[in-house]
């Protein structure tokens, strides 16, 4: 009996470690009504009956899907069509969107960061959208090739930018931008003491030894009472640290995968160098910089505590806010600094269609709304996320944008971006990205902390992609 | 003889709905973990290939998983004693206070009644080398700032810090409960025998609240096995794999790329080792010997 009685409380604690198990699963999605898969959800019951259209969308809880959120209202008034949108965290967004498509669950639209184009994509999970685009007669030449590239896969690893079917349309793109105190950079004495020291003028810099120079110069400093320093980036293992890296590497010329041999080509002697300039760049970074995602990074910014940042177009915004910055229109944006050229890494989210919605023309018709001239430019307004279109660029509702209360210029950003727009490279594209950003991030990790040199670490790096690539 | 046999089933009428439930949403999914972990097994897969043990060697060859296994062991270890001897501590405080105890008790357990994502997020700013709260009063005692988190030296410690915060009031209250039912006259023949409070502790209250203690420690070790969202807000397993724990990489190496398989395959070597820990315990407990009792 008492071998019975352990047994059962064996079992009954086994199951309270189960749950563990099984929480991230029940946490993402599967739970909800709308991931559940039923056929009665308002959204099915609805179409069927043809007397309301519901759309159920997931989107990033960041400020374009907040603005998603907004402009569905007006949607809902101009169509009559509701729109519901989730906003959610990154990750959540992808086991959603996975678990979702396993589960023919009542979702119409998601909010996809690029790399998991290619990903769903191969495994024919998103809705094409080719015929759509045909259909409703919407001209993807204004968009920014670039951002089109992003909803892009035709079936060939590390084919950014060379076309394929359309899987999405790209609702946010922010690449890389050398983020810089104008008013510092532009300081008399600043410029008579780095001139003094270095031989040349202080100006924003374009390239790297320039990039080196201003930020030992100003890391340290006291400015306004307080210790700045020389610059900041996400730093962040898991992809914070990969991010920031593939702007080096990109722009001294590397590429991360061998895509004819599909191998790692991470020891090569512009990525070692690349690298090499990441590491030795971190000796003028804050304290902590280890643990930087993009929001300290901005925080940092808006405080004042840096002179330079190596960061999102898009994250403008937070150091233009009077109520959170003290550093309101003192900033500045150039091209990322080159080692052989100027190539920014370009991040960017789209939205896209999963497969299994029973509403393609109505979700498509949304999406094509969302993105069109007009809403393009309210959704950058609206502090949404940079402009998707080409003509939005030049579009005087934003270029006449003023920072409130002041004669700055909002949008002072976009000649910048509209530069980096033409050269920005996007993580490797092929369907294991996530994983190789995993992988890689672990050894970039290593050499944050001293743990190995940059070529041991490459080769380890190189060593553990290719046993992934298998 | 039809009401014999109905009688007969009763007790078996009454379990069965529970059985049910215990089938279903227990039994059920540990079979299909324990299915999947023999697969090549992602939700968007169009096949998912039983793959043998192929999930569990690339586990067992893999230092990620050899590491979190050690992270996890002394995270539990850390915190698990931590919380016994200062909720103890405590314990044993409130049930000597005459006065304001409901208040203090209430205090105390304020923490538990927090969500851990919200601990992990209140520790993370208070932990942040320029603008944490740690560092403020760090700094006004004359000691430098520290980037807790990114420390490889004290991202750990800075973890089971505010795993402590968090579930020491829990440790507390399931043994105050047990000190609260502990009869009076063991303590008055020893006061009679000239026992020292020290010994009074020791020889009376320890032996009489052993099973407590199995029982709390029990619970909090399970628990403590399962960490993921204080991980997940504070540290991301990181610097490096400091923080990397069993349950940390069942998300970060398996769900996180939809390599459901794999992280099966690390939740069932999990299950594995807590079983074997709760049936040590189990059987310490002697909790179902009738004659035994203290």
């Amino acid at each position: 009996m008492k071998r019975i009685q352990v047994t059962v409380m064996v079992l009954l604690a086994s199951l309270l470690i189960l749950s563990a198990c099984s929480s991230s699963k029940s946490g993402n999605g599967a739970s909800s009504p709308a991931a559940s898969g039923s056929a009665s959800s308002p959204a099915a019951e609805s179409t069927k009956s043809g007397e309301q259209v519901t759309l159920n969308g997931v989107f990033l809880g960041a400020t374009w899907g907040q603005a998603t959120q907004e402009l569905a209202k007006e949607y809902e008034k101009e169509t009559g069509v509701k729109v519901n949108i989730e906003l959610v965290g990154r990750d959540v967004i992808y086991q959603k969107l996975a678990l979702s498509i396993a589960g023919q669950a009542n979702y119409d639209l998601f909010n996809v960061d690029y790399n998991w184009v290619p990903e769903f994509a191969s495994r024919d999970t998103l809705y094409p959208l080719d015929e759509l685009i045909k259909k409703y007669n919407v001209d993807t030449s204004q968009y920014l090739p670039r951002a089109l590239a992003l909803t892009q896969w035709n079936g060939k690893n590390g084919s950014f930018g060379e076309g394929g079917t359309i899987y999405g349309l790209p609702q946010t793109i922010h690449p890389h931008l050398l983020w810089y105190r104008s008013d510092l950079f532009n300081d008399a004495k600043n410029k008579a003491d780095f001139k003094a020291k270095y031989g040349y003028d202080l100006i924003p810099p374009t390239n790297m030894k320039q990039f080196k120079d201003a930020a030992e110069f100003f890391n340290g400093k006291e400015v306004d009472g307080q210790k700045i320093y020389g610059w900041a980036a996400q730093a962040t293992k898991g992809f914070g640290n990969v991010h920031t890296w593939l702007t080096f590497m990109y722009s001294n010329g590397a590429d991360v995968i061998d895509w004819n041999n599909m191998t790692s080509s991470l020891s090569t002697p512009e990525a070692i160098d690349a690298t090499k300039s990441w590491v030795d760049m971190m000796k003028f970074t804050p304290p902590g910089i280890n643990d930087y995602t993009f929001a300290e990074v901005a925080s940092d910014a808006a405080q004042g505590k840096l002179a330079m940042a190596l960061h999102w177009s898009w994250s403008a915004f937070e150091v233009d806010d009077p109520k959170t910055s003290k550093t309101v229109g003192k900033w500045d944006f150039v091209q990322v600094p080159a080692m052989k050229e100027s190539i920014p890494h370009l991040a960017g989210w789209s939205i896209a269609i999963p497969k299994t919605t029973k509403q393609p023309d109505e979700a498509f018709k949304f999406m094509a709304w969302l993105e069109s001239k007009q809403n393009d430019v309210r959704q950058a307004q609206m502090g949404g996320g940079d402009p998707v279109r080409s003509e939005s660029y030049t579009d005087t509702a934003l270029t006449g944008m003023k920072i409130e209360g002041t004669d700055v210029d909002r949008f002072r950003r976009y000649k910048a971006l509209e530069e980096a727009m033409k050269t920005a490279k996007a993580r490797p594209f092929f369907p294991q990205e996530e994983k190789w950003e995993t992988v890689v991030s672990d050894y970039l990790s290593q050499l944050q902390f001293n743990q190995t040199s940059v070529e041991e670490a490459m080769k380890q790096a190189d060593d553990a992609v290719n046993q992934m690539l298998k | 003889m039809k009401s014999l046999k109905l009688q007969r089933s009763g007790p078996y009428l009454v379990m069965a709905p529970g059985i049910i439930l215990l089938l279903l949403f227990a039994i059920y999914p540990f079979v299909f973990l324990l299915k999947i972990s023999f697969q090549e097994y992602s939700p968007i897969n169009a096949v998912n290939p039983f793959v043998g043990w192929d999930n569990y060697k690339e586990l067992f060859q893999s230092k990620i998983f050899w590491n979190a296994l050690w992270v996890t062991a002394v995270f539990v270890f850390c915190t698990v004693f931590l919380e016994f001897v200062i909720g103890f501590g405590l314990a044993v405080i409130l049930n000597r206070l005459t006065v304001g105890q409901r208040i203090y008790q209430s205090i105390i357990l304020l923490p538990i009644a927090m969500a851990p994502t919200v601990v992990g997020l209140m520790f993370r700013f208070m932990m942040n080398e320029q603008y944490g709260v740690l560092n403020y009063f760090a700094e006004m005692f004359g000691f430098s700032r520290t980037a807790w988190l990114s420390d490889l030296n004290y991202a750990l410690p800075a973890l089971v810090l505010t795993d402590v915060w968090q579930w020491t009031p829990f440790m507390m209250i399931i043994l105050l409960a047990g000190l609260k039912g502990l009869p009076d006259e063991p303590y008055e023949a020893a006061l009679i025998d000239g026992a020292s409070s020290w010994q009074s502790f020791r020889y009376i209250t320890i032996p009489q609240m052993s099973r407590i203690i199995y029982i709390a420690l029990l619970l909090r070790t399970i628990d403590a096995f399962r960490i993921y969202d204080t991980i997940y807000m504070m540290t991301k397993g990181g610097p490096l794999t400091k923080t990397s724990t069993l349950s940390w990489i069942v998300y970060d190496r398996g769900i996180k790329f939809l390599d459901f398989g794999y992280g099966a395959a690390i939740c069932v070597v999990m299950l594995i080792l807590v079983v074997s820990l709760i049936t040590f315990i189990l059987k310490k407990i002697d909790l179902f010997e009738v004659g035994n009792r203290t």
